[in-house]
Parts: C-alpha cells; sequence; structure tokens
C-alpha cells in the first residue's frame, strides 16, 4: 500500500492602520483586506515515519548566539516551519545561506527575525541552507523539515 | 494615499502535516497527522509598521509614481497585483531597512521565486500557487528594494505583496 505526504500551510496577515493617535487601528485603508494564502506541498515522508522516514522535526533545541543549522543544502529539503518557542523576548535570526551572501560573511546575512511566539513557514529551495542564531541571549525554537 | 497616524500588521502561521493511508481498496483513504509531530504548527505576532515610504509598499495600490524612477526593472501593478514572468522584477525602488514582507501568489499554475538579496542573488523562497509567505526583516543589509522576484524559465504567475519599512 502506497502512502503519501503533505503539508497544508498557511501564512495570513492583516494590515492595520491608526487615524489619529491614541485612537483605535482599522483595516488599512490601501490594502483594504486581510491577506492570506495556502498551498500544500507533497513530501516524500514524515520524520522517523516507518513507512517513508523523511526529514526532521525538533520540538524544542536550544539556541543561543553560536549559530546552529536546520537545514543542510545536501539534504534538498522543500519545506521548513521554525518556530520561536522561547518566553524570555529574544529574538532569533534566520539566514538561507552560510556562504555567498552579500558581505561574504561565513555566517551568511541573517535577514529574517522572528520574536517569540511568531513562526517561519515556506517551501524552499532544494539547495538552501537554513541556519538559525539569536542577536544575544539564549532561545528555544521549534522546527519542522521536509524533503519532497 | 492616505496618511495613518500609525500602521501595523498582525500575522499568523498555521501548518498541518499529514499522512495520507490508502487501504487495500485504493479508492479508500484515510487523513492522518503525520507521526512526527503529530500535531498542527502554528504562531503568531504583530508588530508596528509606521507611516510608509509611499503608495508602492503595497501592490493594492497603483504605484505609478513609485515605479516611475525604475520603471525598466520594477512591475506596474495592476488590480492590486503584479504579472511576475521569468525575468527578475524589483518590486519597488526603496532603499530603507525592510520590516515586514508579505507576498501571496495569486496564480494557479506556476511557483513565484523569491530573492532577498537583489536580482542575481538566491532565489531560496518558493510561493506554490495560492501560497503566501511572510518574513520580518532582521538585518540592516535587508532593504525594501532587494527583495525580487521570478518565476521559472517560460513560466508566469500574478502576486500581490506587501513590502513595509
Amino acid at each position: 500500500m502506497a502512502h503519501s505526504y503533505n503539508v497544508k500551510y498557511s501564512n495570513q496577515c492583516t494590515p492595520q492602520e491608526q487615524i489619529t493617535s491614541s485612537g483605535r487601528f482599522y483595516l488599512d485603508s490601501d490594502c483594504r483586506r486581510k491577506l492570506a494564502g495556502t498551498a500544500i506541498v507533497t513530501v516524500a515522508g514524515a520524520p522517523g515515519d516507518s513507512d517513508s522516514d523523511s526529514g526532521t522535526y525538533s520540538s524544542s533545541t536550544s539556541v543561543s548566539t553560536t549559530e546552529i543549522e536546520v537545514v543542510t543544502g545536501a539534504s534538498n529539503a522543500d519545506f521548513v516551519f521554525i518556530k520561536n518557542t522561547g518566553t524570555d523576548s529574544v529574538d532569533i535570526l534566520i539566514a538561507f545561506d552560510e556562504l555567498g551572501l552579500p558581505g561574504g560573511s561565513s555566517n551568511g546575512l541573517y535577514y529574517i527575525g522572528l520574536s517569540d511566539g511568531e513562526a517561519f513557514a515556506s517551501k524552499i529551495h532544494d539547495d538552501a541552507d537554513v541556519w538559525v542564531k539569536t542577536a544575544s541571549g539564549t532561545t528555544t525554537v521549534e522546527t519542522l523539515v521536509l524533503i519532497q | 494615499m492616505s496618511t495613518p497616524n500609525d500602521r501595523r500588521v498582525i500575522y499568523s502561521t498555521y501548518i498541518v502535516p499529514t499522512k495520507t493511508l490508502e487501504m487495500d481498496e485504493t479508492y479508500v483513504t484515510q487523513e492522518v497527522f503525520m507521526g512526527s509531530p503529530g500535531k498542527t504548527l502554528g504562531g503568531r505576532g504583530k508588530m508596528t509598521i509606521g507611516a510608509q515610504w509611499g503608495d508602492g509598499f503595497t501592490s493594492m495600490t497603483t504605484a505609478w509614481e513609485d515605479a516611475e524612477a525604475n520603471w525598466n526593472v520594477q512591475g506596474m501593478t495592476t488590480n492590486g497585483t503584479l504579472a511576475v514572468s521569468d525575468t527578475a522584477t524589483d518590486l519597488n525602488d526603496e532603499g530603507s531597512d525592510l520590516d515586514f514582507l508579505y507576498i501571496k501568489n495569486t496564480g494557479q499554475t506556476n511557483e513565484v521565486l523569491v530573492s532577498l538579496n537583489g536580482t542575481s542573488g538566491n532565489y531560496y523562497i518558493e510561493v506554490p500557487p495560492e501560497g503566501s509567505v511572510y518574513l520580518r526583516g532582521a538585518h540592516a543589509n535587508l532593504d525594501c528594494n532587494d527583495v525580487f522576484v521570478k518565476c521559472n524559465s517560460g513560466e508566469s504567475t500574478t502576486i500581490e505583496y506587501i513590502v513595509a519599512n
């Protein structure tokens, strides 16, 4: 019996504007609506699955100012979910490449930030390396990496 | 463009990792959570984005005056969407730090590829048809005009977006 594996993900945002100082926020008059998109990515298996073991899941990994690699380019990962599960107001930073970004730093450039409770979920190119670290302090992250 | 006192954006992510079990009768299937993580995952947040740099911060406005300065590499939005081809397109020419980015692929067929480091950068973010992505900018080197989009060779689609500083 063949089984199939999917991840359905939705990213949504609600832009708002405040007309007067200390006034209430309304739906942004330029965007005029809530924005959302939902897609399904088919993957090869699930972490630890007895039929098709593929990808990785960690409910809590400690992250400090020393970067850790969530996804290696060689793994051909196609979907990544990262959530800052800390509670100490420590932001995490995410980079997609160790090398080759502007500046040529061996640590890449950490373009994306996540505060407590925030998450990043996206289909990614299978060459991407994904690294996380904090600017200062220590926190924890939840990660799910899936491979097509 | 209205000039509000302040702006903010509330955002959330929700994912459902599933395994579809095919029974002895192939037309009978059962969908269950992947054993690991064995549940849905998600997160949410809120950030102030303040007054914006111009109409072009979102595709929902017709940003001809923002596009004019960079018309040869920058797309024109119509009806709230931007047409994307296999030629890299800059979403705007604003050079200030990017605080928040949202892109939805409003097409039905092809993926859109997103670069955070310029036209010749690495298009590591992929947005499937009807999917979307958002992120908070966290680096002084990530400017609003560093975000480029394109499709794979020979493909096209449309997107809607917010690029806020």
